[in-house]
């Protein structure tokens, strides 16, 4: 098995006419929290969407857990993100008719699982991130920081492999940010999950095992850690 | 996932539960109209399939005919029983298993047809008429509803004194065609019927169905107002479930991020439709119901139909409730197919390409292949190319309006130098598609009006205008036609008493026409037909009557009795009424060239037989009362056969708007229905305009919102959000009232030569403007929601 659970390896993309990545390689260990950082429109947020499978990449490759994602289609890759990976967003983007419970157990459900089950895995989360007052909610009914914290359980209610996470405090005050990050990384930890996090603040990057950082379309390796 | 569908479409917020309830409305008055346009098309259904029970045969022997001597006419084929001078043989007749006699005769009362039938049974089992279980005894009648309502209130001498007898009974709704009916059946003893002519033999009853001459027209506009009235529906509901779009590409695209398949996203949309538009059909049901009674009440094809028969049946209810929340998830689905949600919330849907000249070709070639249509004679193949030309023409229209809409939308952004015009022309011209699918319906709407008030007025009006304008209030009956049928017309003391009874009503102007002596060596009272070439004689009037309808013609001075072409006065097309017919013997009915007649010698008119006689009043009731008269005292005995085989060349008493407004009917017929099509288009039209001009401003909020945050005043706004819908409203409205209108022309110019156009501009100008006020007013009455949205107080966005 290899250490690393995440890797890219030489991977182009671009937009149009836009080359977002030029070639970026990084590797990910398993369980580690990895900090993506540079500067806006470097790249970053393209190179964790390449590794979640959301984009795939024009030229080179992504591996996942000794098993390439950029050659898989479309319905593979939804089922990754469904059982293996779990996204916090800046905006949250929760689904706005659902309740904060809902939104928790909805990958639950999308997995087919069966209902009451969904919602018996997805209640502890909520009272974990200290949103049992709000589970019958909506997200127009939230603060930022809660919507946030619903975010994050959904995240982590289905045990994922990997975690990415892109700004995730971008829109929130410095001490609600704190918050999120602390509960974030806590949970990550406790459920051993592996976390891809994407951002400009090196308050949030101070989280992290690792950083590295993209610039114009590269991966730049900080010196304490080896990438191949 | 049906179940998550179920849940984000029942219980998924305020804004959630408002999207339902705008579907499901524009879903519900859909499914009204249609299962309004569905009842009535019933109901018609319903009398098109009515026991033509006025088509029941005549009994006829094989083997009637008789070779005819040398330079004699052979005799035609007589119903059994009928002598040669149309009297029936009552012992033969009986012999021959016939069971009934009836003699069909039409009348008018103020225009509107009464259908009579004079009936004397000749056996115990002679057939009864649908719903009725015997036949009128002698001295009885039984009359429609409607009928015994006119004759309670109206008096006898303007009616009731025509029929003889009494009232026995009503005839039952299985023998009529429509509760507004005027008809009656009168009782006879067989002697009493077997001398009047036209009397037919009958053994049996009819099954056969009904087939009247504007059945094709009626049900091609069924099929054709139900195709005009489903563009602006399916625009409307199609509108209603694309509101809150952003926001439900936000859902998807989050389901998307944790790992919903785009066949789960499907399923969800297909359940939001699917659910929006059941409860939509149950409203629309119930809607339909309570309005039914109103729906009976309306006149699509000159009457109105029976209330009971005006339903969608079973078949109409479960259609709607089965078909439409199916059609909807398969839009749902096919809708969706195109877009593919990215987690990132990004639909990967192509940007439309800018609408190309190409748009216009399906609107050239409907009118080319229009143009090609008219000119072909009257046939079914003129039929084969003259509708899909129509229907190629109208949906022309309707592909062309994105590009006229872009093209507009250059011209304002050139010219316009606002803020308020540089939006609206920005929006309108990155994507016209949208923005014009909202008016579409009300451009429909006009272009069949205008094609309507071209044409349809044009040929009604022809018939009685100019010349023949004055004619339109006259009654004519004709006595005597001559030949084998001759019978004399009205004796000189007929004609006396008949004049001197008529004259003495006040406002009365009578022209009697008489038939001259010289007979060219053959007598009607020879009982031989007349030999081959004969003519009959010339018919006379007095010039000093005849200046009572100056239309007829003019006598030189001095002159005192004028030869008339009186048979010209009996044409049953008013098209081809050639005036004047004084100083003439004949006229030739296609040419209108007379044969002028020789100098009328002097006679004594008054010793003559009156073969024509016309009678003129300005008062509407005199004229019921003269015609009253003249079916009871100097009736036309010629008779008329089967309504089946009725024409306008009635001997009478018809006026001669009657006689236009019979061979009208057809086009009156297919106005009023057309006219009832456009109505509840702009109707669905104008709710669809009021539902995508709320969801446009829904979908906007955002950045309308933040224009006015940053300044922009209100009415800025308000004059961009009216900008967008008004430009392509007016401008593609006035594109397909030119197309219309020139159709309409080529149509008149081609079938109708010498006929000019005759276009109601003033009912039209006001017609037209009404709607398309009436469209920009529902647009400036969702301003109000675009103020409560956008205020300051709510810019916070979730």
């Amino acid at each position: 098995m290899s250490e690393y659970i995440l890797e890219a390896r030489d991977v182009h993309r671009a937009f149009g006419q836009t080359q977002a990545l030029r070639g970026a390689s990084v590797a990910v260990q398993r369980g580690e929290i990895l900090a993506v950082m540079g500067p806006s429109g470097s790249g970053k947020s393209t190179l964790l969407h390449c590794l979640a499978g959301i984009y795939a990449p024009n030229e080179g490759e992504v591996w996942f857990d000794g098993a390439r994602v950029d050659t898989l289609g479309e319905t593979k890759r939804t089922e990754l993100r469904r059982d293996a990976f779990g996204f916090v967003f800046q905006f949250g983007q929760l689904v706005p008719e659902l309740t904060a419970l809902d939104n928790v157990a909805l990958p639950l459900l999308l997995a087919k699982k069966p209902r009451r089950q969904a919602y018996a895995q997805a209640a502890p989360w909520l009272e974990r991130l200290g949103l049992e007052e709000h589970g019958d909610h909506r997200s127009g009914e939230l603060s930022g920081g809660q919507a946030q914290r619903v975010a994050l359980a959904r995240a982590l209610v289905h045990k994922p492999r990997v975690l990415f996470a892109d700004e995730p405090t971008g829109a929130l005050d410095t001490l609600t940010g704190e918050a999120v990050m602390n509960l974030l990384v806590n949970a990550a930890r406790e459920e051993g999950t592996t976390v891809v996090l994407v951002t400009h603040d090196a308050r949030v990057a101070a989280y992290a095992d690792r950083e590295i950082v993209v610039r114009d379309g590269r991966a730049l390796t900080t010196p304490s850690s080896a990438v191949a | 996932m049906i179940r998550m569908g179920m849940r984000l479409t029942l219980r998924g917020g305020r804004e959630a539960v408002i999207r339902l309830v705008v579907t499901s409305l524009a879903v519900a008055v859909g499914v009204t109209v249609i299962l309004g346009v569905y009842s009535l098309f019933n109901a018609y259904q319903g009398t098109t399939n009515r026991q033509c029970w006025e088509c029941s045969p005549t009994v006829t022997a094989v083997g009637d005919v008789n070779a005819p001597a040398p330079g004699q006419r052979p005799v035609r084929d007589q119903p059994v029983g009928v002598k040669a001078g149309g009297s029936i043989d009552l012992a033969a007749a009986r012999q021959a298993g016939v069971k009934e006699l009836w003699n069909f005769s039409q009348d008018f009362y103020q225009g509107t047809e009464l259908r009579r039938l004079d009936v004397a049974a000749l056996t115990a089992d002679a057939p009864t008429l649908p719903g009725m279980t015997t036949v009128p005894a002698p001295g009885e009648y039984y009359v429609s509803p409607a009928l015994a309502r006119l004759l309670a209130t109206v008096p006898a001498n303007e009616l009731g004194d025509r029929f003889p007898g009494h009232q026995a009974g009503q005839i039952p709704r299985a023998a009529l065609y429509s509760p507004d009916e005027l008809a009656i059946v009168i009782g006879h003893t067989a002697d009493d019927l077997a001398t009047r002519p036209a009397t037919e033999p009958i053994t049996a009853m009819s099954t056969a169905k009904e087939v009247k001459g504007t059945t094709t027209i009626y049900r091609f506009a069924f099929a054709f107002g139900t195709v005009a009235l489903l563009l602006p529906i399916i625009i409307m509901v199609g509108t209603a479930t694309r509101l809150s779009a952003a926001r439900r590409e936000e859902r998807y695209a989050a389901m998307r991020l944790v790992g919903a398949t785009p066949r789960q996203i499907v399923t969800v949309a297909s359940v939001e439709s699917f659910v929006g538009a059941a409860l939509g059909s149950v409203l629309g049901i119930l809607g339909y119901l309570a309005v039914s009674a109103q729906v009976a009440k309306v006149n699509v094809t000159g009457t109105v139909f029976f209330p009971a028969e005006v339903t969608p049946g079973v078949l109409g209810y479960l259609g709607v409730l089965i078909l439409v929340p199916a059609l909807a998830a398969f839009a749902a689905v096919r809708s969706l197919r195109r877009v593919q949600y990215d987690p990132l919330a990004v639909t990967r849907k192509a940007t439309p390409k800018p609408p190309t000249v190409k748009r216009l070709i399906p609107l050239l070639l409907g009118v080319a292949l229009f143009v090609v249509a008219v000119n072909i004679p009257a046939s079914d193949s003129a039929d084969a190319v003259t509708y899909p030309a129509l229907v190629l023409t109208m949906w022309g229209v309707v592909f062309a309006g994105p590009w006229v809409t872009m093209w507009v939308s250059r011209l304002l952004a050139r010219i316009g130098g606002g803020a308020a015009t540089t939006l609206a022309a920005r929006r309108l011209a990155d994507d016209p598609r949208a923005t014009f699918r909202t008016v579409a319906g009300v451009t429909v709407a006009v272009f069949v009006g205008t094609a309507v008030a071209g044409v349809l007025p044009t040929a009604m009006v022809a018939s009685t205008s100019g010349e023949r304008a004055p004619l339109t209030g006259v009654l004519r009956l004709r006595y005597d036609v001559g030949g084998m049928d001759s019978q004399g017309g009205l004796s000189p003391a007929q004609t006396t008493t008949a004049l001197n009874a008529l004259r003495a009503m006040p406002g009365v102007s009578t022209v009697p026409i008489y038939i001259g002596t010289d007979t060219s060596g053959w007598s009607p009272d020879s009982n031989t037909p007349p030999p081959l070439g004969w003519t009959p004689p010339l018919e006379y009037v007095s010039c000093a009557d005849a200046k009572a309808v100056p239309a007829l013609g003019a006598c030189a001075p001095g002159q005192k009795i004028s030869a008339i072409a009186a048979d010209e006065l009996f044409v049953d097309n008013p098209l081809l009424l050639h005036l004047p017919v004084m100083g003439y013997g004949a006229m030739d009915r296609v040419t209108g060239v007379g044969q002028t007649a020789p100098a009328a010698p002097d006679m004594d008119l008054s010793a003559l037989n009156v073969t024509t006689l016309l009678v003129a009043s300005s008062d509407r009731a005199t004229l019921e009362r003269a015609r009253t008269y003249l079916d009871v005292n100097a009736p036309v005995l010629l008779g008329m056969g089967s309504p089946d085989q009725w024409s306008t060349n009635a001997a009478g008493p018809m006026t001669f708007g009657e006689v236009a407004s019979v061979r009208d009917e057809q086009y009156r017929a297919a106005q009023q229905m057309i006219m009832f099509v456009v109505g509840l288009t702009l109707f669905v039209a104008g709710c669809g305009i009021a539902v995508a001009t709320a969801g446009s401003l829904v979908e906007r909020k955002r950045p309308f919102t933040l224009l006015r945050l940053s300044g922009a005043p209100l009415a800025v706004l308000r004059r961009v959000v009216f900008l967008e819908s008004a430009l392509p409203l007016v401008s593609v409205s006035v594109l397909s009232g030119l197309a219309a209108y020139a159709m309409a022309l080529i149509a008149v110019r081609t079938l109708a030569k010498g006929v000019s156009m005759s276009f109601p501009l003033a009912t039209y100008s006001v017609s037209v403007s009404v709607v398309v006020v009436a469209a920009l007013g529902v647009i400036l009455g969702s301003m109000t929601l675009l103020n409560r949205m956008t205020r300051s107080e709510y810019a916070r966005f979730e």
